[in-house]
């Protein structure tokens, strides 16, 4: 708590006003459902972001009187109903479109960023720590995780397809959790292969020791996806996919982790030969702790201000992505949707404005953020 | 030179080589059945009168290779085989998979499958309503404890008629599907290599003479538009003038305005102009393209507000005339261009100033510009002569980066003016779910941006001389 404070206080005042807004944003995008539409309790903004007011649709503007249908006759609207930034069409509020738009882009920003950062970290940690010489495996260990592949990834899709059969919902949660279960099927048995690998290799023609060189291949792959096409891929796979949030964050996640792994590379590579990590291997620790202690807190905050810009893009991807009405599911009001609702209608300089504004200043800040950082 | 081209291209072919890998991937993703979609655009294309032909279906199965197995090798289970490929029709094929996972035996439910539609039609000929219902029961809600019931049923129904035959081959197929019960099979993993698959197809063409069938994308054939079933190729090459105009207009602009932009900025740090330029260039670079498009249209095309320029397209409603000079047709379109012109530009110059500077900076420390300084060289000399030299290498490094986000933007951008270009072509097949457009997009992208990077690297090449140097070594 006291270094949070002491690394508030040591920003600029941009950088102060930029992590207040940010915040602001998280909090809107957090208590969207309670702030605008909540039906049950309490909400400051009566509307949902999509359901229609007849008595206020065709364009709306904020400074425009707004009326309500009461016992047939047309009546001034209550001061808490009221319109504050105007509607659109259909009469959907562009308050509550902004609050719950807050959310989306809230959601898909920081979920591909954790992804993105967590397969960087995985990878830059990987190639960084063992190098070309540290691992090395012997042939018939070797042998047998190749042949492991056939069966892993045959019964890690049984496991899948047997729980897609067994129940026809098919929610997020349930999704991940369907995930999660394939992967450890596919890892236990890849162990299992590889415990048996090790039992063969005590045969003298399987025990030939070779390198694995995990630095140079890990790091050829990520110069492959960094020479990608990043966003015409988000954008087609965006297109073919379900539209859904999720696959969003999983697209955008799985495309742009590289300048992390670069980072993390090159951090682990300096601390690695530096002097407190042989300190460390000298009293007897073993790989994982002197990774987990001593080598993340050094590097996150070289990832923190990448995962800032990681966070951006992603925010601007999903926004691009809704203003063409590519990948977001039907009914799902965000901000891009909002500007596009704009195209229709010119004149209606309220729904250009306000999303614009949000947009734009959520980018500017982050971006404002991510200096500070670097420095 | 040649060598170090031919060691770039070989560090490019991986990339290439995944391009291609996710353009398949694309492709096979559809939701749907690809045959569906395109007869159904043939259909409504004749009007819808003409009934789609048996041979017509197998001309597109065919030229699609639906009938093969996807790839060069796949894990299946031990009771899977290849001729499970060879029913393209969807409600078949699940009918099939579910016999499968049941008796773990592919040849007798594919005999099974056979025989059961052979009954349908043959029913539907005599217009035995009993069977037909039957036989669509075992067919749609397959029940593995009513099967035995179900053809007892249908053989009392049609004993008198020309149907019993058929009924009889079921009753054998299913005998042949109960004997032959596997189910142990459906549990054991295979790994099975297929010469002919859709991957090799779609690369390489089937290797025939005969004018109607694929010809592979390595021989310049993208498929078939699902819409309008056009080549894919011929719809790119008609929509690729605009798109090259206004990227490379916008990439020459942004070097062109933000270099020396740039060069301002940093001589004049000190001074309120070059704070203003950056401040400007860091707010530009933060607002996405679409919102200033907007802001754009709403301010300078706007009806009842300023109206000096169109809103979207690229040439008057009405049209040229066939004798229109070609001077009269450039006076007459410029003004379509300047909107889209400033979004497609604006964001590049400033991150191109931003960049100048930050390179500028640090070049202004190296000792080399202490000794031009000592020369007697005065600091606006010394940086345009020595330190933006030097800068020069990185920038047009930049270059390779430029042109995909480019052609990304142009689908946001010509999306929204309109402009009948590869971006809103992209838009409208996205819309459309003409996957075969979308998958030859991204292998266009992949492999214009493998050639930027070369670029790049050439003139790096022949700009730096210590790449040379080390090369002949």
């Amino acid at each position: 708590m006291k270094n949070i404070f002491k690394w508030y206080k040591k920003l600029s005042k941009k950088g102060k006003v930029s992590l207040c807004f940010l915040l602001f944003a998280l909090l809107m995008a957090l208590f969207a459902p309670f702030i605008a539409g909540n039906e049950s309790g309490f909400s400051l903004i009566k509307y949902k972001p999509y359901t229609p007011d007849y008595a206020n649709s065709n364009y709306i503007s904020p400074l425009q009187e707004q009326f309500e249908f009461k016992d047939g006759n047309k009546i001034m609207l209550e001061w808490s109903k009221w319109h504050w930034l105007g509607t659109n069409k259909l009469g959907e509020d562009v308050l509550s479109g902004i609050v719950h738009g807050a959310r989306v882009s809230m959601i898909v920003g920081f979920f591909s960023m954790f992804l993105a950062v967590t397969i960087g970290l995985i990878i830059g940690l990987f190639a960084g720590y063992f190098g070309n010489e540290a691992l090395t495996l012997k042939a018939g260990e070797i042998i047998f995780l190749i042949i492991a592949l056939i069966p892993a990834f045959f019964y890690s899709a049984v496991i899948s397809d047997v729980f897609i059969s067994s129940s026809s919902k098919s929610s997020t949660l349930f999704f991940l959790f369907q995930g999660l279960l394939a992967a450890l099927v596919f890892l236990i048995i890849m162990w299992l292969f590889f415990k048996i690998g090790r039992l063969i290799s005590g045969f003298k023609i399987f025990s030939h020791k070779y390198f694995i060189p995990i630095d140079h291949l890990l790091m050829r792959a990520t110069e492959v996806v960094i020479s990608l096409p990043s966003l015409i891929i988000i954008f087609a796979f965006a297109a073919v996919m379900n539209p859904s949030v999720f696959n969003l964050i999983i697209i955008i996640g799985f495309i742009s982790w590289t300048e992390v792994a670069r980072i993390v590379r090159a951090e682990t590579l300096k601390i690695k030969s530096s002097g407190y990590a042989d300190a460390a291997r000298a009293l007897g620790f073993n790989d994982s702790k002197i990774i987990f202690k001593h080598l993340l807190p050094n590097i996150l905050p070289m990832v923190s201000s990448i995962a800032l810009l990681i966070f951006a893009s992603a925010i601007l991807s999903e926004a691009s992505l809704s203003f063409l009405g590519i990948g977001i599911p039907y009914q799902t009001v965000t901000w891009g949707t909002l500007l596009a609702s704009a195209r229709d209608q010119i004149s209606a300089w309220w729904l250009i404005v306000f999303p614009g504004f949000m947009l734009a200043a959520t980018l500017m800040c982050l971006h404002q953020l991510r200096e500070e950082l670097s420095v | 030179m040649l060598r170090f081209l031919l060691k770039r291209i070989f560090f490019f072919l991986p990339v290439l080589a995944v391009v291609v890998l996710l353009a398949f991937g694309l492709s096979s993703l559809a939701p749907f059945n690809p045959l569906d979609k395109i007869l159904e655009s043939e259909k409504s294309t004749s009007g819808g009168s003409v009934p789609v032909g048996q041979l017509q279906k197998k001309f597109w199965i065919e030229k699609l290779g639906l009938d093969l197995p996807l790839f060069y090798f796949a894990v299946k289970p031990l009771s899977y085989s290849s001729s499970l490929e060879k029913i393209y029709n969807k409600e078949d094929k699940e009918f099939v998979q579910r016999l499968i996972n049941e008796y773990g035996n592919t040849t007798s439910a594919v005999s099974f499958c056979e025989k059961l539609n052979q009954l349908l039609v043959n029913a539907r000929i005599e217009k035995n309503i009993e069977v037909i219902e039957l036989a669509g029961e075992l067919k749609y809600f397959f029940n593995k404890d009513k099967v035995s019931r179900n053809i007892y049923q249908m053989q009392v129904f049609s004993k008198t008629t020309s149907l019993h035959n058929d009924v009889k081959d079921i009753d054998d197929a299913y005998l042949s599907l109960e004997q032959n019960k596997m189910i142990w099979k459906n549990y054991i993993p295979t790994l099975r290599f297929y010469s002919e698959n859709r991957f090799h197809q779609w690369l390489f063409g089937n290797n025939e003479t005969d004018d109607f069938k694929t010809r592979g994308i390595f021989r310049g054939d993208f498929g078939v538009s699902y819409a309008t079933r056009e080549p894919v190729i011929e719809i790119v090459k008609g929509k690729l003038p605009w798109t090259l105009f206004f990227s490379c207009a916008s990439i020459l602009l942004a070097f062109v305005v933000g270099v020396p932009l740039g060069v301002v900025s940093f001589l004049k740090k000190e001074r309120q102009a070059g704070k203003f330029i950056d401040r400007c260039s860091f707010l530009l670079i933060s607002i996405p393209v679409f919102v200033i498009a907007i802001c754009l249209i709403y301010t300078f095309a706007n009806p009842s507000f300023i109206h000096l320029l169109p809103a979207s397209g690229i040439k008057p409603p009405s049209g040229f005339e066939a004798d229109d000079g070609w001077v009269y047709k450039i006076k007459k379109t410029i003004p379509y261009i300047i909107i889209p012109l400033i979004c497609y530009t604006y964001s590049s110059v400033a991150f191109i100033n931003l960049y100048t500077k930050g390179l500028l900076n640090s070049n202004a420390k190296q000792q080399y510009m202490l000794t031009a300084r000592a020369k007697g060289l005065n600091e606006r000399n010394a940086v345009i002569k020595h330190a933006l030299k030097n800068a020069l290498i990185p920038l047009i490094t930049l270059f390779g980066n430029v042109f995909p986000s480019v052609l990304a933007g142009s689908i946001v951008l010509e999306t929204i003016f309109t402009i009948p270009g590869m971006g809103f072509q992209t838009w409208y097949a996205i819309q459309n779910q003409d996957y075969p457009f979308i998958t030859c997009i991204v292998l266009l992208t992949g492999a214009l941006t493998v050639v930027g990077f070369l670029i790049s690297d050439i003139l790096n090449y022949f700009i730096d001389p210590r790449i040379s140097l080390s090369e002949e070594k």
